[in-house]
């Protein structure tokens, strides 16, 4: 078969998948959803191939539960202050750690002012399946980037991991609401998306329209974002 | 101390133990520990593992995979800071591209009309060349033959 057969490719947990890939030299990336076996890679999930030019494949299936990844950007909220780290809840099977070191500029004399319940974007520097995750706001830079506590103003909501996979997607149409409504969005790879607008009516809209883009294909999302976009003109 | 260096020579214990050789006496100290510690796990790694080295990677993140964007943003003035970054990145972005595009000196159009232009101007050039000598395209075919230099 060739790779645009596996387009579509609906696969159940145990199938044998190798005659799918790639023939050649070339490595190939398995994404999630994917389990090397010797030389014969399995489906380890149920849902449908996909591929990715040059060399990447991995399984498109529903989820809820987030599993921590290295380097997924994530939503947290601080449950805990332990001394020198917050306990921060992600979503995950246990509570990430943050040092108070990993923002940008904090000193030991200088700290970061977080309380428990505070929201912070971070990005996981580890996520081991034996231990604690750990988070950072801070890149190799040393520079807080995007990262860094959130604003006590937004509106937080909770959705399947689909769906921040869909909203982060580079042709996800979502984004052409920003040139009408001023708002600013942070997603979070662990199914929470931050949401802050001037008014509760379009945070609610726009709340909305998120959570109803979980069934639409991308055209039928850029057709809600065009009538949204109509009754806010009039409006 | 005698190792071998990159080219397979070795350097001598006293030349090693001079102050200016500090990095590569560095450099071969790295190389043998990297060694031994290889020998010492060498035998504990099976067969399997050995042949099957890695014709996959894995990876275990949606992100990597889609190729997800950044996801937070801020439209019309929302959050001035994250808009900035958001532009700077856009232009990186286009940097990159750019630079991916240009990495060639000459597109593949422009040199196709090159290429025209002088297979044109080549066909001429013979085409002239013919006209005065009366030749045909063949080369010529007698041979040179080597002409010994005169001894002084």
């Amino acid at each position: 078969m060739t790779n645009t057969d596996t387009d579509q490719q609906v696969v159940i947990p145990g199938d044998e998948i190798t005659s799918f890939l790639q023939k050649g030299r070339n490595k190939i990336i398995l994404g999630p959803g994917l389990r090397r076996v010797a030389n014969k890679v399995y489906a380890c999930n149920g849902g449908i191939l996909r591929y990715r030019s040059p060399n990447t494949y991995w399984v498109d299936s529903h989820r809820k539960r987030y599993i921590p990844e290295r380097n997924e950007m994530v939503i947290g909220i601080v449950v805990n202050k332990q001394g020198d780290y917050f306990k921060v809840d992600i979503g995950g099977s246990e509570p990430a750690i943050l040092s108070y070191l990993a923002f940008e500029g904090a000193t030991k004399k200088n700290r970061v002012k977080l309380e428990i319940g505070d929201l912070v974007y971070a990005k996981l520097l580890t996520a081991t399946r034996d231990m604690e995750p750990e988070l950072v706001c801070i890149n190799a830079q040393g520079k807080s980037h995007v990262m860094g506590p959130l604003a006590n103003d937004g509106y937080l909501f909770h959705c399947s991991i689909d769906l921040v996979r869909k909203m982060l997607n580079p042709k996800c149409p979502f984004d052409k609401i920003g040139d009408h409504f001023p708002y600013e969005i942070v997603i979070g790879m662990n199914g929470r998306i931050w949401l802050k607008t001037y008014t509760v009516k379009s945070t609610i809209a726009l709340s909305k329209a998120i959570l109803a883009s979980e069934f639409l294909s991308f055209s039928e999302i850029q057709t809600m974002c065009d009538d949204l976009i109509k009754q806010y003109a009039n409006s | 101390m005698i190792r071998s260096g990159k080219d397979g020579k070795k350097l001598s214990k006293h030349l090693l133990e001079m102050k200016f050789m500090k990095v590569s006496r560095d450099r071969i100290q790295e190389e043998e520990d990297e060694q031994n510690s290889q020998a010492l796990f060498y035998n504990q790694i099976s067969d399997a593992l050995k042949s099957s080295s890695s014709k996959f990677i894995v990876e275990p993140s949606w992100v990597v995979c889609e190729g997800l964007k950044c996801g937070r943003r801020s439209y019309r003035g929302m959050n001035p800071v994250i808009e900035k970054i958001m532009e700077m990145d856009n232009q990186d972005q286009k940097v990159l591209t750019k630079v991916k595009e240009e990495d060639v000196d000459v597109t593949a159009e422009e040199m196709a009309v090159l290429y025209k232009q002088e297979a044109t101007l080549i066909e001429s050039t013979v085409r002239s060349c013919n006209k005065r000598t009366g030749s045909t395209l063949s080369p010529p075919s007698t041979k040179k033959k080597f002409l010994k230099p005169a001894d002084d």
